[in-house]
């Protein structure tokens, strides 16, 4: 029997999306998804999975014959009242009218999932993520490519409006008073503490993620553990205790905890990313970082979170480090082409900086490079250390899931910067 | 169905309308060493709106739903208040339904089972053949779909529709290529085409650029113009940044989308709001004619409605969406196009390296040929723009390929297009 369980992991799911959404034009949409399944995988001889729609998430676990999921409904936290959040939301909705945009679009969405596990050990767990975000989108003139400024929040806490309005007003003003640059040039490149940290997910994260590794995608390789992968200041982890949205003892989907959170320790590759399956091909111990979109969708090897610890310098010291260089604001998105060693990250409002101050606002600009260059070109790490404003999400295999980053400012040396965009 | 939209009309609503999908699907997965991944699965979701007589509907999305889910969610939904001020568009729901003579079904989706294990062969047994490269990966994924589309207007229908994919993901040293073929029928899915197709793409290894000419004839593969049509795609949708009439084209240029093709992966009956399926030419006559659209995007441009709203398995609002992207094919063949171009370059690939407004730039691959003569291999930068690719497009083929690029099904001939070199990159 326990040999048995050894290969067979269960979950029972349910799922509620409430998104409301208010354009200039007038219109508000208002939808709302429930979704509720069960997932069987038995991973002995390759990997057979079976999954079912149901009709709620109780059906689900009696089906998956899950027996800790009778208090479902009290785990998952009441839904947002669309009518009461957008009366909340007005004073935003005024002060958006007031920006001159060609056209604007506010979106409202929460997320509450709560999953029945039951992993290799046979033991149930539940898990439980909600996540609700605000997002503002624009465009200053009609064909403009969209500028977009957002945060996330925990259910029940409320959202900084004023903060996200000074945001946008910051892009839009860097936009329209951009003085763009022409060709590209290689210069220091220093990115904003909190949300910058969506660059180290994208260059190192994904290449520490065991399926990148086994595959031979990822620049890293198992013989690189014990070695130096990445400038000495950086050190990676995948949690930080202080960070509201993931608790300590947070289990994946096939209810696992990931033990050692060390990455990159002083820029020393310390352990992969992994789930079951990919520890075990990798010959390494590592789990605890099996993520699924849904229960429709395969399980994969995925980062909850990553940060850069703080570092010695201070904001000042390392802005004024910088005798031309680029101050990276706000962060879009960004490809990684590994089997390539490049990336390019999008980057919607920058500034220059010149002998150490931030100097006049250059747009959006392209960052690109090399990966292994990257990784080693951190050159001052700042004591400033900042969380996201939670609204990361990463996209893996058509599969999108919320993520955590953090970082203090941080400075890299040698990246290609141009001017516009790519997509 | 009926139960369920009354449900709608008692919360309040005016009108409301629903999709329901059931889905099954068995999925294969392997690669080099690796053992094969099964998955099966069934869902089944029922997507429904109310719609009030002013602003947008809202919309609603539940698994496996019963009478007293979809009144729990109607009430959710009607306590949102007014959705805006302008005309609802619930007068364009169809409330009527005809037959569509289309061929999208396949009983053997009943044998789904067997399918990997005989693909997995055909695939191993295929590789032999292929010395250098290797295969990194390839899945396979058989599915039924059974739709059924009503509103409160009157309409009902239903359409069962099946879809076999398979992809192949081919490595040869640090190049590699993904592609995907999909067909409603398991027989018309063939790997050794696909394998082909795949090692036409990988092309050699190295290439250097081409003669430094002033201009030059470059004649696209089908899967070269798939990537440029789906990469324009956005402005042939309902809210492009040009309007039908705006834009001139080359006469040659005729593009449809065409849900009515038999097999292909975009075919279908009708779309998700219940809208038969008709060809809607989008270029014609060097014009740029419509733009498909769901019928709240025809609503908000005062466009034709084209049948076109299509909704993902959780999404409770369609979005205009295509059915089978088309370049209509000419009498030319391609061994007279290239003739006739005398000596230039044949793209066989092109991949997406940057965009700036509607500009977009590529790496371009392929080969110089002279006459029909293919020569040695040739990488270069390509930089177009909407406005001036299609209206320098001077030859098109009559040698169609379907081919699936960026999850549209596109059907393309061979076309002709002139480049000017401008530094280091040619402009189309």
């Amino acid at each position: 029997m326990i040999a048995m369980a050894q290969h067979r992991i269960v979950m029972a799911e349910e799922t509620l999306v409430q998104r409301i959404e208010v354009d200039s034009w007038g219109n508000r949409k208002l939808s709302l998804t429930r979704r509720a399944g069960a997932v069987e995988r038995s991973l002995q001889r390759g990997e057979s999975v079976q999954w079912r729609e149901a009709e709620s998430f109780e059906k689900a676990a009696a089906e998956a014959d899950l027996h800790g999921g009778k208090s479902a409904g009290s785990r998952l936290p009441p839904p947002l009242d669309p009518g009461l959040t957008m009366r909340q939301q007005r004073p935003l909705l005024e002060a958006l009218a007031s920006l001159d945009l060609d056209q604007w679009t506010m979106v409202i969405r929460s997320f509450r999932q709560h999953r029945l596990v039951r992993g290799r050990s046979g033991a149930e767990h539940n898990v439980v993520h909600c996540h609700e975000g605000l997002h503002l989108r624009g465009r200053i003139l009609p064909g403009d490519r969209e500028i977009e400024v957002g945060e996330g929040r925990l259910p029940g806490e409320s959202f900084n409006r004023d903060g996200l309005l000074q945001r946008l007003r910051g892009v839009v003003e860097n936009r329209r008073r951009a003085r763009p640059f022409n060709g590209s040039l290689s210069l220091p490149v220093v990115l904003a503490a909190g949300d910058g940290g969506i660059i180290w997910h994208e260059l190192m994260g994904h290449s520490l993620e065991g399926d990148h590794v086994l595959s031979g995608d990822s620049p890293l390789s198992p013989d690189d553990i014990g070695r130096r992968v990445m400038s000495q200041e950086v050190t990676l982890s995948a949690r930080c205790e202080t960070d509201p949205f993931l608790s300590r003892k947070l289990r994946d989907d096939e209810g696992e905890t990931c033990r050692h959170h060390r990455l990159i320790e002083d820029g020393v590759l310390r352990r992969f990313i992994c789930d079951g399956s990919t520890g075990k091909r990798l010959g390494v111990p590592e789990r605890g970082h099996a993520r699924q979109e849904s229960f429709d969708r395969p399980v994969l090897p995925r980062m909850f979170a990553l940060y850069l610890r703080p570092g010695k310098a201070s904001f000042e010291d390392v802005l004024g480090s910088v005798r031309r260089g680029i101050y990276a604001a706000e962060f879009g998105l960004g490809r990684v082409l590994f089997r390539k060693g490049r990336f390019a990250f999008y980057i919607p409002s920058a500034f220059l900086i010149e002998n150490g101050r931030l100097g006049p606002p250059l747009g959006p600009v392209m960052v690109q490079g090399d990966l292994k260059t990257a990784f080693r070109a951190v050159s001052m790490v700042g004591d400033d250390f900042r969380l996201d404003r939670g609204i990361s999400f990463c996209h893996k295999r058509g599969q999108v899931l919320h993520v955590r980053v953090g970082q203090p400012t941080v400075r890299v040396d040698g990246l290609t910067v141009s001017p516009g965009v790519a997509e | 169905m009926r139960k369920f939209l009354d449900a709608g009309r008692q919360a309040g609503f005016r009108e409301a309308d629903l999709r329901r999908l059931r889905l099954e699907s068995v999925e294969w997965q392997g690669g080099a060493g690796e053992a094969v991944t099964f998955r099966r699965g069934t869902s089944h979701t029922v997507a429904l709106r109310g719609f009030r007589d002013h602003g947008f509907p809202v919309g609603g999305c539940v698994s496996m739903p019963t009478l007293k889910e979809v009144r729990r969610v109607y009430r959710e939904l009607q306590r949102v208040g007014v959705t805006g001020t302008g005309t609802g568009f619930s007068d364009l729901l169809p409330d009527a339904a005809r037959k569509v003579p289309l061929s999208i079904h396949d009983p053997r989706i009943s044998e789904a089972e067997s399918l990997g294990e005989e693909m997995d062969s055909r695939i191993s047994e295929l590789m032999i053949r292929q010395s250098g490269i290797e295969l990194a990966g390839w899945r396979l994924r058989a599915e039924e779909r059974k739709v059924n589309v009503a509103n409160t207007r009157g309409l009902e229908a239903k359409y069962r529709k099946t879809l076999f994919s398979l992809t192949l993901r081919l490595r040869d040293g640090d190049r590699e290529v993904e592609v995907e073929e999909q067909r409603t029928h398991w027989l018309q899915l063939q790997p050794d085409r696909l394998l082909g197709r795949a090692v036409f793409l990988l092309g050699p290894r190295s290439g250097r650029n081409p003669p430094r000419w002033r201009s030059v004839g470059l004649v696209l593969s089908p899967f070269a113009s798939a990537s440029v049509l789906r990469d324009f795609a956005a402005a042939l949708r309902v809210s492009g940044e040009y309007s039908p009439g705006d834009i001139r084209c080359a006469p040659q240029v005729q593009i449809i989308d065409s849900p009515l093709v038999d097999g292909m992966p975009g075919s279908v009956p009708m779309d998700d709001e219940g809208v038969m399926a008709r060809e809607t030419p989008l270029v014609e006559g060097g014009r740029f004619k419509a733009r498909v659209t769901d019928l709240a995007g025809a609503a908000r441009e005062g466009c034709p409605i084209t049948g076109n709203g299509f909704r993902g398995i959780a999404d409770p609002f369609p979005r205009a969406g295509f059915t089978n992207l088309c370049i209509r094919p000419s009498v030319i063949s391609l061994e007279r196009m290239l003739k006739e171009t005398g000596r230039g370059i044949l793209i066989t690939r092109l991949r997406l390296r940057g965009a700036s407004g509607t500009d977009r730039t590529y790496g371009a691959e392929g080969y110089l040929f002279k006459g029909t003569e293919l020569g040695e291999p040739v990488r270069f930068a390509l930089r177009t723009a909407f406005l001036s690719y299609f209206l320098k497009i001077d030859r098109v083929s009559r040698e169609s390929v379907p081919t699936v690029s960026g999850g549209i099904s596109v059907i393309s001939p061979y076309l002709r297009v002139e480049a000017l070199r401008r530094g280091d990159e040619w402009v189309v």
